[in-house]
């Protein structure tokens, strides 16, 4: 079809082009306006979000970010994210990584029935009580340990998309490496995870994502403040200083930021990690 | 023949045959000891952390126990069943599970529509800044329940927040109610934040499913004389079905059992208390234990793993039934 044809076509369902476009700003605005409007009113005053709550901010003032990270251990709370997220996607990766390979290569009997075990993981209900029992009887209820001991863990996504993903890998790969004596451990460090980095990427991005954004288990599982996240910390926040918006939106976009930033440079990891576990699965 | 044997001596698992040693099994030629060692805390992880509590919850069902540590507890039977199904006012029953009902069914509906039309939009070739809506629409999704639950605070905040100024200025309402602290207006509002958090995911899958549609069989149809509606209904939407079927899983499955927004924003009050949130606050404290929205005394951990298998069942009956309904559907279209 050449590019003549596709102009008609095109002209004939003006309309419905018309339409496409309409709808995408629309969602655009009803996407785009919450996060703009909280944006801005963190820039405001509240003085003057008060006189003018929609209108675009006038003082630029980042003093509301200022005074939410010193009021409400917000270092505090980034430094606790941040050892959550690292410690709990890098070993949820590992393990996780190290069940599949065996899986995807087939190396023991009754591989098929371990991957169907973790498969399970997607419907099983969580357990929510009994781990609690569990935490609450380890001693680890309130604990950074305990807590990075519920957000860690083998996902059935994970082992899914890894034995997927590494049945793609030739297993001549395998032979050479032993015959050149390349240990287990070091071939899977040295030459199955570097070969898999786009699988890793995906998977990672979300466990991090998951493990920041976690909300229900570090309610459950932190009481004191000083073990707080960011999302608990924020929740706590919100709470103490209902009344003061620009603070609250401070508070939000603290949170946001690294997320955002994350977002913008990993979208197509992301992507693909979300499509593995809704497509295929 | 030369060439299939050629190909078995590679394959890790006959290459036992090789006759190095008599092993039927091993790990190509990594040591089997290594391989399942390496293995082993995982498994030990998901056993205990996952599978262990997930059967234990209905074993616990059947105890009084609570959340405080060494207290101690016993046996009951199916008293736990009985207060929720019995000694429970007959109203606060319906209304949690009508509640529960009502979020899964319009969240589900409302979210799968949007996401298949908004899919539908981003995926004609001609639009420009396909990429950049994709993105945006998919954002929240990436925010998690924190950000946006404090972001449908701000908007629907009163005096200053936008929805209420638009119902005043532009909807002419005198006296806009606080939207999220209304008994009517509150329970919508979470619906809709729940729709607004998650439409971006059921989008994703579904281009995926429209990506996987033959071009040519549009432009056959167009030259055919098909419209754009005639080309949805006959080529789009019988194609797309299988990523139908699996948001439609997902997103009931999930509303089913969500609470997360209903914690952040409302903390079950205000008639937003679905079961997920009854067995969270129940288990662990906090408004929303009960259907009106109030806390109930102490952790009562047994009586709330008795309310999350209840759900249990809810979630397992309707995934059931609505992947047989879809199956159905797809045999007949």
């Amino acid at each position: 079809m050449d590019s003549q044809d596709k102009k008609v076509i095109h002209q004939k369902n003006r309309p419905f082009l018309a339409a496409c476009y309409l709808l995408a700003v629309v969602f655009l605005f009803l996407y785009l306006f919450p996060l703009f409007f909280s944006f801005n009113t963190s820039l405001k005053t509240s003085r003057e979000y008060l006189l003018n709550p929609i209108g675009l901010t006038q003082s630029w003032s980042f003093d509301n970010y200022i005074t939410a990270w010193t009021r409400a251990r917000f270092g505090s709370y980034i430094s606790n994210s941040i050892l959550y997220t690292a410690v709990c996607t890098v070993i949820s990766l590992l393990l996780s990584v190290l069940i599949a390979f065996p899986i995807a290569r087939r190396f023991f009997p009754g591989s098929r029935a371990v991957y169907n075990i973790f498969l399970c993981g997607l419907f099983l209900p969580s357990g929510t009580i009994p781990l609690f029992q569990i935490i609450l009887n380890m001693g680890l209820h309130n604990t950074r340990l305990g807590y990075m001991l519920i957000m860690t863990g083998v996902s059935s996504t994970s082992v899914f998309f890894f034995t997927g993903y590494f049945k793609s890998i030739p297993k001549d790969m395998d032979e050479a490496a032993v015959i050149e004596g390349c240990g287990y451990l070091r071939y899977i460090f040295k030459i199955l995870i570097p070969l898999s980095k786009p699988a890793i990427a995906s998977m990672g991005v979300l466990s991090m994502i998951g493990v920041w954004n976690d909300i229900v288990s570090s309610t459950i599982y932190l009481t004191s403040e000083s073990n707080f996240n960011i999302t608990r910390g924020l929740t706590v926040f919100t709470g103490q200083y209902s009344s003061d918006w620009t603070l609250t939106a401070a508070g939000l976009f603290i949170v946001a930021a690294p997320l955002i930033l994350i977002y913008v440079f990993c979208q197509r990891y992301i992507v693909d990690g979300v499509m593995a576990g809704g497509v295929k699965g | 023949m030369p060439e299939t044997i050629e190909q078995n001596t590679r394959g890790p698992m006959t290459a036992a045959g090789r006759g190095k040693k008599a092993r039927s099994w091993h790990g190509g030629q990594f040591p089997y000891s290594v391989i399942l060692l390496c293995m082993l805390p995982g498994i030990l992880h998901y056993l205990v952390f996952r599978l262990i509590p997930s059967g234990a919850t209905a074993f616990l069902s059947f105890t009084n126990i609570s959340g405080l540590p060494n207290a101690a507890w016993k046996w009951i039977g199916f008293d736990n069943y009985r207060e929720f199904f019995v000694l429970q006012n007959v109203r606060d029953l319906k209304n949690t599970l009508a509640r529960t009902g009502v979020f899964a069914v319009s969240v589900t509906l409302i979210q799968n529509a949007l996401a298949l039309l908004v899919a539908i939009v981003v995926s004609q070739k001609f639009l420009r800044g396909r990429s950049l809506f994709r993105a945006v629409y998919f954002m929240p999704v990436i925010l998690g329940t924190a950000v946006v639950a404090t972001i449908w605070k701000l908007l629907f905040s009163t005096p200053t927040g936008p929805v209420f100024l638009f119902m005043q200025s532009v909807l002419g309402i005198e006296a806009p109610p606080a939207v999220l602290s209304s008994y009517t207006y509150a329970f919508p509002a979470v619906i809709a934040a729940q729709i607004w958090q998650n439409m971006g995911y059921s989008m994703v899958i579904f281009i995926a499913g429209l990506q996987s549609i033959a071009q040519e069989l549009y432009e056959a149809a167009n030259i055919d004389g098909a419209g754009k509606w005639q080309s949805f209904r006959r080529i789009t939407f019988p194609l797309i079905w299988p990523a139908l079927t699996v948001n439609a899983l997902l997103s009931i499955i999930g509303s089913l059992q969500s609470f997360e927004l209903i914690m952040t924003i409302t903390r079950g009050s205000f008639n937003t208390a679905t079961l997920g949130m009854r067995v969270f606050a129940t288990a662990f404290g906090g408004t929303g234990a009960t259907a009106s929205g109030a806390a109930v005394a102490g952790m009562r951990q047994g009586y709330a793993a008795a309310q999350s298998m209840v759900l249990f069942v809810v979630v397992l009956v309707v995934t059931i039934i609505s992947q047989i309904l879809m199956r159905k559907a797809e045999v007949e279209q």
